[in-house]
């Protein structure tokens, strides 16, 4: 009876631990989700008065800056955990290179983060035309690494 | 006396000036026409196809990974032995709104001269003198890596007679974009719909008015190409004009994502480059194709 009641519990622990990986997965997948959403979000807000839809240029320099703090403030290993991957969830449009190749990754970021910080110094400036010079920039990095880290949308 | 020689030196300083003039006013036509000609090359496809080397333009060697196998663009610079140096501008016409070599062989439809055949000849003679005004580039052309039967090119006489009956784009019948500019740049000189245009049997086009998309043909060319009629929802109709813009400048869209791989490079190596009001034409005309 004891030891059948050891291996249930044994049993019973195993399946838990294996849930709560899972969530942590999904929920890690979720989270990084957002910080890409918030960064698009930030870069709507600029392009929408970059585009004449809007005038309320003041904001470009303040959206500017988040997207840089956003950025730089990504912690790969955090952001991006080994159990995290296409293997680990059906969930995340993330390719196994990030982990496989992770120096280019980790290049890759730092990248867009340099960019970034040519956004800033434009909004500073205030040119509308080297704003939208340095947001195409910016886009042309977060494109290339979408482009190597990302599957690809249908 | 006196009076005759001044007349003279009047009227030879009178020749002068309208010489100056006329040589100005052709120069400025030069100008325009190279200028006009090296849009188009970028709106057309040209540079980003025949391009893999930025320091060698339109020297060819790119490559276009395709489930028949890999296709490399031919040297279109104007060197004489690797190039197009010793074509006419006949020999290009035929070449650009046919499809068919000056030896007379056909040319696969990678290369979309399907779409080229409502250009204007002026157009495409602007895109032969902005070549030509350029250095020769001496690069050795590479063959197709295609798959049987894919390599045999003589079976293209039968693919383009199959073509021609299936498809609604008859090429004898040139379409008059006369005051349709969008149209124009949409449908022949970007020809988007060289991908966004369903295919159907033989990988054949059969509306060139459909932009609705096409769907992935093989999981490991991960090929899906987007819809971009007017639908709200699986097309950009809910896009504005300077969205469409502004994604055609810098690969933007308005959710603050960006353009996919094939996409970002047609962008950078073309659309970027055309005049803000051509991009606008092209957003209106996008905005009106609907749904199939």
């Amino acid at each position: 009876m004891i030891k059948v009641f050891f291996v249930l519990t044994l049993l019973l622990s195993s399946f838990a631990d294996q849930l709560a990986y899972a969530e942590n997965t999904e929920d890690v997948i979720k989270y990084r989700k957002n910080i890409m959403k918030a960064i698009g979000s930030h870069i709507s807000v600029i392009a929408a008065n970059l585009k004449g839809k809007v005038s309320i240029n003041e904001d470009i320099l303040p959206h500017s800056k988040s997207i840089l703090l956003t950025l730089s403030s990504i912690n790969i290993s955090k952001t991006f955990p080994e159990n995290s991957g296409p293997n680990h969830s059906s969930k995340t449009k993330s390719l196994e290179n990030i982990w496989s190749e992770k120096e280019l990754f980790s290049n890759a970021m730092k990248d867009s983060v340099k960019k970034a910080e040519s956004l800033v110094i434009a909004a500073e400036a205030g040119d509308k035309q080297n704003i939208a010079k340095s947001l195409g920039a910016l886009g042309k990095t977060c494109g290339s690494c979408h482009n190597k880290f990302r599957k690809k949308k249908n | 006396m006196v009076p005759v020689i001044i007349n003279l030196e009047k009227r030879k300083i009178k020749k002068t000036i309208i010489l100056l003039f006329i040589f100005i006013i052709l120069n400025r036509n030069d100008a325009f026409s190279n200028e006009n000609g090296k849009i188009l090359s970028f709106a057309a496809g040209c540079h980003g196809c025949h391009t893999s080397n930025p320091n060698q333009p339109f020297g060819g060697g790119y490559k276009i990974k395709t489930k028949f196998g890999f296709f490399n663009s031919p040297n279109i610079s104007k060197d004489k032995l690797n190039g197009i140096g010793n074509w006419s501008k006949a020999e290009f016409l035929k070449a650009v709104t046919k499809g068919i070599s000056p030896d007379n062989k056909p040319y696969y439809p990678a290369f979309p001269y399907n779409w080229y055949a409502d250009m204007t000849e002026s157009d495409i003679l602007d895109i032969y003198e902005y070549i030509y005004s350029l250095p020769a580039i001496s690069k050795e052309e590479t063959n197709h890596n295609l798959r049987f039967p894919y390599n045999i090119r003589e079976l293209l006489w039968l693919w383009r007679f199959v073509d021609r009956i299936v498809s609604n784009k008859k090429n004898d019948i040139k379409n008059n974009y006369k005051n349709k500019r969008g149209e124009y740049l949409v449908n022949s000189i970007s020809h988007c719909g060289a991908c966004h245009s369903p295919r159907t049997f033989l990988y054949i086009v059969k509306d060139y008015n459909d932009l609705t998309g096409r769907k992935q043909t093989s999981k490991l060319l991960n090929d899906a190409v987007p819809n971009i009629s007017n639908d709200n929802i699986n097309g950009i109709g809910s896009w504005s004009k300077s969205d469409i813009v502004f994604f055609l400048q810098t690969g933007i869209k308005p959710n603050g994502d960006f353009a996919e791989k094939d996409m970002s490079l047609i962008i950078e190596n073309g659309t970027q480059y055309l005049r803000n009001n051509d991009l606008y034409k092209i957003a209106g005309y996008l905005l009106k194709i609907k749904d199939k």
